[in-house]
C-alpha cells in the first residue's frame, strides 16, 4: 500500500471524482431545462469532483480515529456534513457579483428556511450521493492490498468496483441517450448530445484506466503473497500498455460511424484549422478549446470557440470552408469495422477449433446443418437450465444477512455483538500488522501467525496469544460469548495495538 | 472483471432502445477495449520461447544451478508474465515464482540453485507461464513447459581402511593374471598340446577337423564382485525402515565406488525395487564390469530405485505382489551367473534362516560371501549366525561405522 500511496491517496480519488463528475454532468443535463436559462450548474460538477477528494481525506481521517479509539467519532460525521452543506451553498455564488452575494446572505439571515430551495436540494442530493459513492469506492480501493477477512465476508475489491463501474455506466448512459428523446425546444436548453457522448467517453476512459490499475495492484498483491518478486518495470509498463490500449480503443470509437460522429471528426478538424489560422494565434486557441464552460449561452463569446464544434452547436458559417474528414472517414470507418468484425470471428473460431475442423471436412450444406444442430441443442440446453433454476429458486433459502458486510459503513463498534467485536479486534490487528510490514500470509493459520508475530514484537506476547485464542473461539466455537469477555479482549487488543505501534514508531513510544 | 460482455449488451440495448446513435461511440469504445484486451492476451503467449538449462545428473551434495530464460519472439509486447517453476518437494520447500514483462523480442533470464541433498530421480518443472489482459476480463491463459529429469546419485562415503579377508572384494589383490578357468564357458578350440588334460579334448570338433582339438576356456576373474542389495522394508528395522534402506543404498554406492574407482576391479549390482523412471517394479542385474561407465550405470540404478512407489501406503501387500518371494530366493537366482571364486556382497538388514541357507549354499559353490548388516547396534547382540558358517559379517549403521569397519 505504501508503495503507491500517492496513487491511492490522490490519483485514484481524483479519477473516482472525475467519473462522478461525468455522471453529475449527465444528470445536470437532464435537470437543466427545468431551471432558468441563466443557471450555471458548473459548480455542481466541480463540487462532485471535490467531494470525492474530500471523501478520500475523510476516509483517511476516520481510519486514524478507528485505529486510535476503535470507532470514528460522531462529531466528525456531523462536521463533515456541515462542511458539505456550507460548501455547496457558497459554491453557487462563485463568479457572481459581491452585491448579489450580500443580498442573498441578508435574505438567508432574514428567512433561514429559504436555504432549502429546489436548487440547493438538488445540489445537496447530488453532493451527498457523490460523497457516499466516493467513500465506498475509496474504501474498496484501500482494500486491494489487504489480506482477505477470515470471516468469509470478503468481497474482492476488483469484483465490487467493476460492478459499480457497470452500474455507473448504465446510470450515465440513460440520461445521455435519453436527452435525444426531448423535443427540440427542451434540447436547445440543455447540452448537445455530442457533448454528453464525450462526457460518457471520459467516464469510461477514467473507469477503465482505474480498473486496469486495480487489476495490477490485485495481481501484485497476489504475486507478493506467493513469494514472487515484482520488478518495478512491470508497474511502469502496465501503465504504458494500458494507455496504449485505451488510446487505440478511443481512436476506434472516434472514427467509427454513429450517424453524427462526423461532427466529432469535423470538430477535431476545426481545432486544427483554428490552430493554423493567424487570428487564432492572437487568442490562446488551446484554452479556447479546452477551457470554456460547457454550458452554451452561459458565457459571452463561448459560441465561437472550438468547443461548440465539438459540442455540436451550430458553428459560424463564415469560418467555412474548414478541412473535413468526409472523404476518408467512410473508408476508415469501414476498414476498422471490418477489422473488428474479423477479429470477433477469429476469436470465436479460435475458441472453438472443432468448428474449423468440421469446416475442413464437410461440404458447406452439411456444415451449416451441423451448426444449426449445435445452436438448437444449445437453445434446448438453456431452456432446461432456465427451467431448473426457476424451479429451484422458490425453495432456495434466503441468503443470511451478515452484520459485518464489507465496504464502508457507519458502524459503531459498540453496536456489534460480542462475537463480532472479538472478530473485529483480531482483524484490526491483522490489518495493522500488514501495514507495519508483518502481515499474515494466506497459508498461515492464526496460531502460526501468532508465533510469527511474536518473534517480531518486543512485548505483548501473552496478549497476542490471548487475542488469538479469543478469536479462534469467537470464529469457530458455537459457545456463547458474553459482553464482559469481549470487553476483556478489548483491553488485550489495545495492548497488542500499542505493541504494534512501537514496532513502527519506536521513538514515539520511547518518548 | 466478470460480466463485461453482459454490460456491453446492456449498453447496446439502451442505445438501440433510445435510437440515439451518437451513443454508439461509447459502445464502440468499450467494445474495442474488450476486443483489443482479449486479443492482446490471446496473442501474448504466442512465440514465447522457454528454455531451462541444467546438468541433468548430479552427485549428492552438489549445488546445481538451473538457468531459466524466456524470450518473446514477436513484436507484440507481453504485458505481464507470471512464472511458476515447480520443484520436487524433497529438494526445496516451495516452487520458484517470478513476475516479468517482456517487450518486443526481449529476453528474461533468471537462475536458481538446488542443493542436492537427497538421492533420487526428480523432475524439475513443469514451468507454468500465465498471462492475461490488462483488465482481468478473462482468466489468465497458461503455457506449460514440460518437466525435465534430474538424477542425483546416492551419497558415497570414502573408505580408507579395509580389514576384510583376502578374498573379499574390498581387498586389493596383488596378482592380475587369471588363476582359474571356467569349464562352463567355452570360448573356442585350439590344437592339442602335450600336457593338456584329456578332459578338455573337444571330441566333436576333433572328429570334424580330423585332428585333436581342445576346448579353450574363459579364464575366471576371481576379483569380480556382485553387490546384492536387499530393499525389502520387511528385512530392515521395522522402526526406521526408510532410513535403513537409504543407508543400505549408501553402503552399496560406496562399495561400488571403492571397488571400481579405488581398486580398478569389476563390480556389479543385483537388486529389485520400484523404478521411479519406468514407474514399475524392476529387477536389476548389472553383471560385473570395471569401466568407469559401469560405476555411473550402477549409481544411476541406485539413484532411481525406491523401496515403494510414492503415495503407496500398503507396502507389505505391494511387496508381496511385485517382489520375489524372498531376498534369499532373489539371491539364489541372481548369483547363478557368478564366476567361481568371485565375491558376493550381500547388503541387508536382517539375518534370517532362509538367508543363511542361501549364503551357505553360495559359499559351498565356491563364491566368497560377505554379509553387511545395516542395522542399529544392539547391546550384547549374539554373534550373527552367518559368522558361524565362516561368512564374513559386518554390521554398519552410521557413516563412521562404514568407514571404520570397511
Amino acid at each position: 500500500m505504501s508503495r503507491y500511496k500517492w496513487l491511492t491517496d490522490f490519483v485514484h480519488p481524483l479519477m473516482v471524482g472525475g467519473m462522478l463528475g461525468t455522471i453529475a454532468f449527465a444528470f445536470v443535463a437532464w435537470v437543466k431545462p427545468f431551471f432558468p436559462a441563466s443557471w450555471n450548474p458548473a459548480y455542481l460538477i466541480v463540487g462532485c469532483i471535490l467531494l470525492a477528494l474530500e471523501a478520500a481525506f475523510f476516509n483517511h481521517l476516520t481510519q486514524i480515529q478507528r485505529e486510535e479509539t476503535g470507532d470514528p467519532r460522531r462529531i466528525t460525521f456531523a462536521l463533515e456534513f456541515l462542511v458539505i452543506v456550507i460548501g455547496l451553498r457558497l459554491a453557487r455564488y462563485l463568479g457572481r457579483p459581491i452585491s448579489e452575494v450580500m443580498q442573498a446572505a441578508r435574505g438567508l439571515i432574514s428567512a433561514p428556511a429559504s436555504i432549502l430551495d429546489l436548487e440547493f436540494i438538488v445540489a445537496l442530493t447530488l453532493g451527498l450521493v457523490s460523497w457516499g459513492i466516493a467513500m465506498l469506492a475509496i474504501t474498496y480501493l484501500h482494500r486491494v492490498n489487504q489480506p482477505e477477512d477470515l470471516t468469509g465476508a470478503f468481497a474482492p475489491p476488483m469484483a465490487y468496483l467493476s460492478r459499480r463501474f457497470y452500474a455507473g455506466g448504465v446510470l450515465l448512459m440513460l440520461p445521455t441517450g435519453a436527452v435525444g428523446l426531448f423535443d427540440l425546444a427542451i434540447q436547445a436548453r440543455t447540452y448537445s448530445v455530442d457533448a454528453l457522448v464525450l462526457n460518457a467517453l471520459l467516464y469510461f476512459l477514467l473507469g477503465l484506466a482505474l480498473l486496469s490499475q486495480i487489476q495490477f495492484m490485485t495481481l501484485e498483491y497476489r504475486w507478493e503473497a506467493s513469494g514472487a518478486e515484482v520488478p518495478p518495470a512491470v508497474a511502469s509498463r502496465w501503465l504504458r500498455y494500458s494507455m496504449v490500449l485505451l488510446a487505440l480503443a478511443l481512436a476506434v470509437a472516434i472514427v467509427l460511424p454513429t450517424g453524427r460522429s462526423k461532427g466529432l471528426l469535423n470538430g477535431i478538424a476545426s481545432v486544427i484549422a483554428r490552430l493554423m489560422q493567424p487570428e487564432a494565434e492572437q487568442r490562446p486557441a488551446f484554452m479556447g478549446v479546452t477551457m470554456p464552460t460547457p454550458f452554451p449561452g452561459s458565457e459571452p463569446g463561448a459560441g465561437d470557440t472550438g468547443f461548440d464544434e465539438l459540442a455540436g452547436a451550430p458553428s459560424d458559417s463564415s469560418m467555412d470552408p474548414l478541412p473535413t474528414f468526409e472523404t476518408p472517414q467512410p473508408l476508415i470507418s469501414w476498414t476498422v469495422m471490418l477489422l473488428l468484425g474479423g477479429m470477433v470471428l477469429l476469436i470465436f473460431l479460435a475458441d472453438r477449433p472443432e468448428i474449423v475442423a468440421r469446416l475442413h471436412m464437410m461440404p458447406l450444406r452439411r456444415f451449416l446443418r451441423w451448426l444449426w444442430d449445435i445452436f438448437w441443442h444449445w437453445l434446448l440446453q438453456w431452456r432446461r437450465v432456465l427451467r431448473e433454476r426457476l424451479a429451484v429458486r422458490p425453495t432456495a433459502p434466503p441468503a443470511p444477512r451478515r452484520s459485518n458486510q464489507p465496504g464502508f459503513s457507519f458502524f459503531r463498534l459498540g453496536a456489534l455483538s460480542p462475537r463480532e467485536r472479538i472478530v473485529y479486534y483480531y482483524l484490526s490487528i491483522l490489518r495493522r500488522a500488514h501495514d507495519a510490514g508483518v502481515g499474515r500470509s494466506a497459508s498461515q493459520t492464526p496460531y502460526e501467525y501468532a508465533q510469527f508475530l511474536k518473534r517480531r514484537l518486543a512485548e505483548g506476547h501473552k496478549d497476542l496469544d490471548a487475542l488469538t485464542a479469543a478469536f479462534i473461539e469467537a470464529r469457530y466455537s458455537p459457545a456463547s460469548i458474553d459482553a464482559p469477555s469481549a470487553d476483556r479482549v478489548e483491553g488485550v487488543w489495545k495492548r497488542v495495538k500499542a505493541a504494534l505501534r512501537r514496532l513502527t514508531h519506536p521513538r514515539a513510544s520511547d518518548s | 472483471m466478470r460480466g463485461f460482455v453482459f454490460f456491453l449488451l446492456v449498453l447496446l440495448g439502451l442505445a438501440l432502445a433510445m435510437r440515439n446513435y451518437p451513443v454508439f461511440s461509447v459502445i464502440y469504445f468499450v467494445t474495442a477495449v474488450y476486443l483489443l484486451a482479449r486479443l492482446w492476451a490471446r496473442r501474448g503467449l504466442r512465440k514465447i520461447e522457454v528454455q531451462r538449462r541444467f546438468a541433468d545428473h548430479a552427485f549428492f551434495g552438489d549445488e546445481l544451478r538451473v538457468d531459466v530464460s524466456i524470450r518473446n519472439a514477436k513484436l507484440l509486447p507481453v504485458t505481464w508474465l507470471g512464472i511458476r517453476e515447480s520443484l520436487p518437494p524433497q529438494l526445496t520447500t516451495a516452487p520458484r515464482r517470478y513476475v516479468a514483462s517482456l517487450g518486443p523480442y526481449e529476453r528474461w533470464q533468471s537462475s536458481y540453485t538446488i542443493a542436492c541433498e537427497q538421492r533420487g530421480y526428480f523432475k524439475i518443472g513443469p514451468l507454468e507461464i500465465e498471462t492475461g489482459d490488462l483488465l482481468g476480463i478473462r482468466p489468465p491463459r497458461k503455457l506449460r513447459k514440460a518437466a525435465q529429469p534430474l538424477i542425483i546419485y546416492p551419497r558415497m562415503v570414502a573408505l580408507q581402511s579395509l580389514g576384510l579377508p583376502a578374498r573379499s572384494p574390498l581387498a586389493a589383490l596383488a596378482a592380475r593374471d587369471p588363476l582359474f578357468e571356467d569349464p562352463a564357458r567355452v570360448t573356442g578350440v585350439r590344437d592339442y598340446q602335450r600336457g593338456d588334460s584329456p578332459r578338455r579334448i573337444h571330441w566333436t570338433a576333433s572328429a570334424s577337423a580330423g585332428r585333436l582339438l581342445v576346448k579353450q576356456l574363459q579364464p575366471t576373474d576371481a576379483r569380480e564382485t556382485l553387490i546384492c542389495l536387499d530393499l525389502r522394508l520387511a528385512d530392515y528395522d521395522e522402526r526406521i525402515p526408510f532410513r535403513s534402506t537409504e543407508f543400505a543404498i549408501t553402503v552399496a554406492a560406496s562399495l561400488a565406488n571403492h571397488i571400481i574407482s579405488g581398486e580398478g576391479l569389476a563390480a556389479g549390482l543385483a537388486t529389485e525395487g520400484w523404478d521411479t523412471v519406468e514407474n514399475a517394479w524392476v529387477q536389476w542385474s548389472l553383471p560385473p564390469r570395471h569401466e568407469q561407465a559401469q560405476l555411473i550405470a550402477l549409481l544411476e540404478v541406485l539413484a532411481r530405485v525406491q523401496t515403494s512407489p510414492r503415495n503407496e501406503f500398503n507396502l507389505p501387500e505391494m511387496e508381496q505382489k511385485l517382489a520375489s518371494p524372498s531376498f534369499a530366493e532373489q539371491l539364489r537366482r541372481t548369483t547363478l551367473a557368478s564366476g567361481w571364486g568371485s565375491t558376493v556382497v550381500v547388503i541387508t538388514g536382517k539375518e534370517t534362516l532362509d538367508l543363511l541357507d542361501a549364503l551357505a549354499l553360495l559359499r559351498k559353490s565356491g563364491l566368497a560371501v560377505v554379509l553387511i548388516l545395516v542395522a542399529p547396534p544392539r547391546r550384547g547382540s549374539p554373534v550373527p549366525g552367518a559368522a558361524t558358517v565362516g561368512i564374513s559379517v559386518h554390521r554398519v549403521w552410521e557413516d563412521e561405522d562404514l568407514e571404520a569397519t570397511l
